[in-house]
């Protein structure tokens, strides 16, 4: 300790009256874990009444848009608020709509097992070291059911267990910066900084949610799905819907993704006939 | 502290394979593709090695940069690695003590990598070479050390406080 310095230390102990950073990363990462504790990583289906008594004494802009949301979609899902729920979310629909019955010997779902088997091709091509990707894609990919992997989770367990459904979500962080990198052209004017320091900096790292241009991203580095995110917000007027399609797909022939947007957070919404994964 | 001259562990011929009494197997598995990629690699003025049983805890040794004023000399230190490594970082800390403006006399480090800006594909060599550019180029707006920082831009003053500061941490 620092008490243990002799005297005439030239430089004087600067840390006895605050704690250190990892004291204090520690501290908010207990703080996030308690508040998170009883939050599970990808909820039960909920209808979405639910959501509407959140919004029971709050502002009658939203509880207008929900009614008219609950229209087309009655159920959601709500995923855990922890700055990965995009991805999360993305991961966990796009594993549903592979186990879906309805999909298991259609031609998108071939499609959908050869694209997601060549994503590790995507990394290393874009630079990520194979010895280094080779867990997340391997638990990716035991996560969507694509692969044996015995001993490890698969499906809903990935998702429900803390190291996989991380180390899940760290795959497709990694598939976003790999597309960012590798069609930079098509991206950097909307980054604000190079590519390359762009995806250090807000693609990698865990906990940092996803904006626009990782959604653009990742809905081409996986083209097998159109986004339909629908913003719940006070702009006056109906409910209104951003689209993500993939470029170089015909998007038409795609299923959908449908997500519910509040400012930093997506939960998932069903539509009347989607099957869902009870 | 106590570990603080301890000699770094080097290639001894350790197991690789003897497996890890604490984390996931893949934990193990990726710590283990780390070390044989170091190894391999054999960067200059870098060396990282586990130490004690299994591979959570390693010792390493970084140069000084050269051109500054940790040239010529040798820091030690330690990287401990949580069993859900790599989504969370290792714990990084210098064992020799180093006058500089983001490390502090305990050894902790104020790197961001190391916390909110840490990802899953930095390695041990990668969290090496960037605390070898913390030595070089430190950020003077975050200081754990202000005395350092304040000082920096005197940096022959800087140099004889880290001589100083080094030479008592040898004679420990």
């Amino acid at each position: 300790m620092a008490s243990s310095d002799p005297p005439r230390d030239p430089h004087p102990p600067t840390t006895d009256e605050r704690p250190t950073d990892q004291q204090i990363l520690d501290y908010e990462n207990s703080l996030r874990a308690e508040l998170l504790a009883d939050a599970p990583f990808v909820s039960e289906l909920a209808g979405l009444e639910e959501l509407e008594k959140e919004y029971e004494g709050g502002a009658e802009i939203f509880r207008k848009k929900l009614q008219e949301l609950k229209k087309d979609y009655p159920i959601y899902r709500s995923i855990r608020k922890d700055g990965n729920c995009f991805y999360r979310a993305f991961g966990w629909r796009l594993a549903e709509l592979l186990w879906s019955p309805s999909s298991a010997s259609s031609f998108w779902h071939d499609t959908a097992k050869a694209v997601l088997i060549s994503t590790r091709e995507l990394l290393t091509s874009s630079g990520y070291e194979q010895v280094m990707i080779e867990d997340f894609y391997d638990t990716f990919l035991a996560a969507m059911k694509l692969r044996e992997a015995p001993g490890e989770p698969t499906g809903l367990e990935v998702f429900q267990s803390e190291y996989a459904s991380s180390t899940t979500i760290c795959h497709l962080r990694l598939c976003t910066g790999a597309e960012l990198k590798r069609s930079r052209d098509l991206y950097e004017g909307f980054a604000e900084m190079p590519i390359d320091e762009f995806v250090i900096k807000s693609v990698e790292p865990m906990a940092l949610e996803a904006d626009n241009l990782q959604i653009s991203a990742l809905v081409n580095a996986i083209p097998l799905v159109n986004i339909r995110i629908a913003n719940l917000d006070t702009t006056p007027g109906s409910i209104n819907f951003h689209e993500f399609s993939p470029m170089d797909a015909d998007a038409k022939t795609l299923p959908v993704i449908t997500l519910l947007f509040r400012p930093g957070h997506y939960d998932v919404l069903y539509g009347k006939n989607e099957n869902v994964e009870k | 502290m106590d570990t603080a001259m301890r000699p770094t562990a080097r290639r001894s011929g350790k197991q690789l394979a003897s497996g890890t009494k604490s984390g996931s197997q893949s934990v193990a598995k990726r710590l283990q593709n780390e070390l044989m990629a170091l190894m391999v690699a054999n960067i200059p003025g870098i060396s990282a090695f586990p130490e004690g049983d299994g591979l959570m805890n390693w010792k390493w040794t970084l140069a000084g940069p050269s051109a500054t004023v940790y040239e010529g000399l040798t820091f030690k230190g330690s990287m401990t690695f949580p069993a859900t490594y790599p989504i969370n970082p290792p714990v990084v800390r210098f064992d020799t003590k180093l006058f500089h403006p983001n490390v502090d006399l305990e050894g902790n480090i104020c790197l961001d990598i190391l916390k909110d800006k840490w990802s899953a594909v930095y390695t041990v060599d990668k969290v090496l070479l960037s605390l070898q550019a913390l030595l070089a180029d430190p950020n003077l707006s975050s200081p754990l050390n202000v005395t350092a920082a304040e000082m920096w831009d005197r940096q022959s003053d800087v140099l004889k406080v880290v001589l100083k500061t080094y030479k008592e941490s040898s004679d420990l």
